[in-house]
């Protein structure tokens, strides 16, 4: 039977469940020692008129943030599919060590996300030239990085690592964050960029840009 | 003090498209395969952004990738 | 992070956009037969997910070249030829939005003074 795969988890948690996943199919855990795996299984494809692509997504985000609020999860991909649950064993089998070995080392930390966009088009006349385009266009560019690098600056020892990377939705900023420093991590933003226009926060989200490949 | 209750993330407070982002963006993917539609439905029926955001995605990936782990 | 290293033009990529707009129309043609798909909407559906990958592909052209133009691995005139380009290729994402209904907002583009090129 075909399965939807939610997450990783470590094994011998004290996971209360959701009572459905998505399309309001149960979720149940497969073990792969020492991790286990959230799943539901995933029926053939409705008919185009009934489905609803985004109200799908919903549904797991909320299933992955139920499981998240609990322990420290290894998300997959929407919609990571398997023919069955022989086929997700061999793909978890050969990583299943590893995979513990990083929910544990992950286990008390989240990700912030602050997003810094520019205005996307180049402050110049119309009858400007292609240089002076370009110019402008690293001048933005520039003054985002400096944004961040007084973000990043500000967090200090809040982000125990950082990462950022351009975007088409402008330049994106991920802190590895504990738990019990969330409200820290938002007060700093607030107190350093919350009044520029176009940086916004978010977060607590698993910490999947610091974790790696499986 | 039981330091994993964090308060959630209310779905007002994030907007939908951080959300959808990080549901087709964010996370382990086990095929290899790049998935740029969600489930075959129709793009037109799903956020522009997301899809965007999906090809950005995909990118990344196929860089990363040395071609012949490519599985189909 | 890398960007995109292939080396696609802004030409290439406007001329992709030419060849796409027939192929839209062509679509939405056979597709109008779906249940809640005018061909209008079907057609400016394609439309917005088409120009918003033109403007991706044109955002990753773009911050290349900025990169290259600080490593000073383009010349004077190579700088002024990609800019341009570059301009042209953004004010052209916004007219042929524009011709299937689409506001900047609708793609998510934000169009200041270079907008105006095109205005009527």
């Amino acid at each position: 039977m075909p399965l939807l795969c939610y997450c990783i988890i470590e094994e011998g948690n004290t996971l209360s469940l959701p009572a459905q996943g998505v399309l309001a199919a149960p979720l149940r855990l497969v073990d792969v020692a020492p991790v286990q795996i959230v799943t539901s299984e995933w029926p053939p494809m409705p008919a185009p008129s009934q489905e609803n692509a985004v109200e799908r997504a919903l549904e797991f985000h909320r299933v992955i943030h139920a499981i998240f609020e609990q322990v420290q999860v290894i998300q997959f991909r929407f919609p990571t599919t398997l023919e069955d649950e022989a086929a997700l064993r061999g793909h978890i089998e050969p990583r299943a060590a590893a995979s513990a070995e990083t929910l544990r080392r992950f286990r008390t930390v989240v990700q912030m996300e602050v997003r810094l966009r520019g205005t996307g088009h180049g402050a110049v006349a119309a009858s400007a030239s292609g240089t002076e385009y370009l110019q402008s266009r690293r001048a933005e560019m520039r003054s985002l990085e400096q944004g961040a690098d007084r973000l990043r600056e500000a967090a200090g020892s809040i982000a125990l690592e950082w990462r950022q990377r351009w975007s088409s939705a402008g330049l994106r900023c991920y802190a590895l964050v504990e738990r019990e420093r969330v409200v820290d991590f938002r007060r700093t933003f607030e107190a350093t960029a919350g009044s520029a226009p176009q940086a916004r926060v978010s977060g607590p989200w698993p910490p999947a840009e610091f974790m790696g490949d499986l | 003090m039981d330091t994993m209750f964090v308060a959630p993330q209310a779905e007002d407070d994030v907007s939908l498209l951080d959300i959808l982002d990080h549901v087709l963006n964010a996370g382990v993917v086990l095929h290899g395969n790049i998935i740029i539609s969600v489930a075959g439905v129709d793009l037109v029926y799903v956020g522009l952004n997301v899809i965007l955001t999906s090809i950005e995605t995909a990118l990344r990936h196929i860089h990363q990738l040395p071609p012949d782990s490519r599985r189909g | 992070m890398s960007d995109n290293s292939r080396q696609h033009s802004p030409d290439d990529v406007e001329q992709a956009v030419a060849q796409l707009r027939q192929q839209l129309q062509a679509t939405a043609q056979g597709a109008s037969g779906r249940v809640d798909c005018s061909p209008e909407t079907v057609e400016q559906g394609l439309a917005k997910l088409v120009l918003t990958l033109i403007e991706l592909l044109r955002q990753l052209l773009e911050r290349q070249a900025i990169r290259r133009m600080e490593g000073g691995s383009l010349c004077e005139e190579q700088v002024e030829q990609m800019g341009e380009a570059l301009m042209k290729l953004e004010a052209k994402v916004k007219e042929l939005a524009e011709e299937f209904g689409l506001s900047p907002a609708d793609l998510n583009l934000q169009l200041g003074p270079l907008g105006n090129l095109f205005e009527k």
